[in-house]
């Protein structure tokens, strides 16, 4: 039960996007079109998951029975860049389209706050392994439906007629707020 | 193949220079840091029980209770006057809030002090106002609820309007480290 | 002397992080509920730019072009745990204040955006000025979002009273949806004045 809630929470309560400010940097640059934003919160989901268990074994075997909390987030950040590094490759041979379409945003997944932030919160939080995964898949689909959420938004914001200082990022923004104000109302949901 | 293994030595070169240097500065700032550390407790304990020493009690159980991090007895003069308890909670709105509560022996909440938070400013952050701990001072050593508006009774605390994770979040910290007190610490037991 | 002025300027306006590089997203909104706690991020974020900036102009004909993103994350995160346990250590006022932000800094994609265009192919000297003013940048955009947050929502700047009591703050914007909203707004404020300025 305790998981469900944490694993619903970590998807809508604590949208990683609209309510913990974390991967915002892909939330506003990848969202132009729904294909890529699939794509990309495909690639996250797969990253997220696979850095919090790694980095929940690394920090509970490695670093801990040596004292060494206070190299946590250099370890976290070095998995994090290999991952994305090995993702980098397996889509680059199986799917060229989806790698063009990704493009430069693959490499920033390292600097996606959402996946460091991720780990440190399990690590915070004293999570289980378990529990690590479930907030880290979660996590990952909430960051997926809001990106998803947004380009389907930003495909339509093609066609009206924006005025011209909010062209570009202060529209997104603005409905970055108001997107955030729904999902507000989910707060009551849980505790 | 030859790229590949200088590649790797000289990214390891880099981690291994960098480890060094903050094995280094940890040495260094090692005992400052805890310094700093009793420090800020020390602080916040002389709020909540003035003019008295404190000493952790080691060696307690709190695997039933998951908000406490150490409990500390307060004495004034050698005699035991009351107890304080250091607590991290993560049920509030933000990262985890770590605050102390002090009992006394006769049987009331003596303050309590919120050390470090980081609740939305003009909201949650009230909890660290004098406004909203003062309602704890005196209070009895039972159940604590919150209540939106003003609280008519002895259990009752008014909850930060806007603010009703956070208030919870320091009022359910409070409960646990009373009833830890009720159940393991009090005369009698 | 008008390289270091040249570099400063740069960074707090021609190629100012926040308002015309929209790097930097996640702090810029989550840590401005106030203006001192923008302001403060700023100056740490300061404080590791100027830092790996420096190291990796040092650097840059030793890292591999292959390897060089991990190598300069190794670089920015010593310099983040560094400056964490040195505040902690000597400065625990500002650490109280700004804790939670410190690890932060280093998924900040200005700090490693620097890195990557522009002290990887320039100077130290020039470098450590660039990491100055991008920081500055940084600090006077991330107190500027902090100061309307707080003014509009909270009725305070930098913790004082100034809006009359008969204000009613309109408290959304300390929370989640104003950060996006003040910033969508003075995004466009910005794009305002800028269309203005390119006619006049």
């Amino acid at each position: 039960m305790d998981l469900l809630l944490l694993f619903i929470g970590a998807i809508i309560v604590n949208n990683v996007v609209l309510s913990r400010f974390l991967g915002i940097c892909p939330f506003l640059g990848v969202s132009k079109k729904v294909e890529t934003s699939i794509g990309m919160g495909l690639a996250v989901t797969f990253v997220l998951t696979l850095a919090s268990i790694i980095s929940y074994i690394v920090y509970t075997f490695l670093l801990v029975p040596r004292e060494l909390e206070y190299l946590s987030t250099i370890t976290f950040i070095l998995v994090i860049a290999a991952l994305v590094q090995f993702v980098e490759m397996v889509i680059q041979k199986t799917s060229p389209a989806l790698y063009q379409a990704l493009g430069v945003f693959l490499p920033l997944i390292t600097t996606n706050c959402a996946v460091l932030g991720v780990a440190v919160i399990n690590m915070t939080n004293k999570y289980s392994l378990f529990s690590s995964i479930i907030n880290g898949l979660g996590t990952a689909i909430g960051f997926t439906l809001a990106i998803v959420l947004m380009a389907g938004i930003r495909e339509k914001i093609d066609y009206n007629n924006v005025p011209k200082p909010f062209k570009g990022y202060p529209i997104v923004l603005l409905t970055a707020g108001l997107m955030a104000i729904a999902f507000l109302g989910f707060t009551g949901l849980i505790k | 193949m030859k790229e590949i293994i200088k590649n790797a030595l000289i990214l390891f070169a880099i981690t291994l220079v960098s480890s060094v240097l903050l094995a280094i500065a940890f040495q260094v700032t090692e005992e400052p840091i805890s310094v700093q550390k009793i420090k800020q407790r020390d602080a916040a304990f002389a709020t909540v029980i003035p003019d008295a020493t404190f000493e952790e009690i080691v060696d307690l159980d709190f695997s039933e209770y998951e908000k406490i991090d150490s409990v500390y007895v307060a004495k004034k003069a050698d005699e035991i006057i009351g107890y304080t308890f250091k607590l991290i909670t993560n049920e509030g709105y933000s990262a985890g809030i770590e605050m102390v509560v002090g009992v006394s022996i006769e049987g009331t909440i003596t303050g309590i002090d919120v050390m470090r938070h980081a609740e939305t400013p003009g909201l949650g952050a009230l909890a660290d106002e004098a406004d909203f701990k003062n309602q704890f001072v005196s209070k009895p050593l039972g159940e604590l609820s919150t209540v939106k508006g003003v609280s008519s009774n002895d259990t009752q605390i008014s909850a930060i309007s806007g603010a009703t994770i956070t208030s919870k979040a320091v009022t359910n910290a409070v409960n646990e480290a009373v009833t830890y007190y009720n159940n393991e610490l009090k005369e009698g037991n | 002397m008008s390289g270091v002025m040249n570099r400063l300027k740069n960074g707090l306006v021609t190629e100012n992080p926040v308002f015309v590089q929209v790097l930097g997203m996640c702090p810029t909104l989550a840590v401005t509920t106030s203006a001192v706690n923008g302001i403060g991020m700023g100056l740490a974020t300061t404080a590791v730019l100027i830092g790996s900036n420096i190291v990796i102009s040092m650097l840059k004909n030793i890292i591999p072009s292959k390897v060089r993103i991990p190598a300069y994350i190794v670089v920015i995160a010593t310099f983040v745990t560094l400056i964490d346990m040195l505040l902690q250590a000597y400065i625990p006022s500002l650490y109280d204040a700004l804790g939670l932000f410190i690890p932060l800094i280093v998924v900040n994609c200005v700090v490693l955006g620097r890195a990557e265009a522009y002290a990887s192919k320039n100077s130290i000297f020039n470098s450590l000025f660039d990491g100055l003013g991008m920081g500055l940048g940084f600090a006077f955009s991330l107190g500027c979002i902090g100061l309307v947050r707080e003014v509009f929502g909270a009725g305070k700047a930098f913790g004082f009273q100034v809006m009359p009591n008969f204000f009613e703050p309109i408290t959304i914007l300390v929370l989640a949806p104003g950060a996006f909203i003040v910033l969508g707004l003075l995004f466009a404020l910005f794009n305002y004045i800028n269309s203005k300025k390119a006619k006049a």
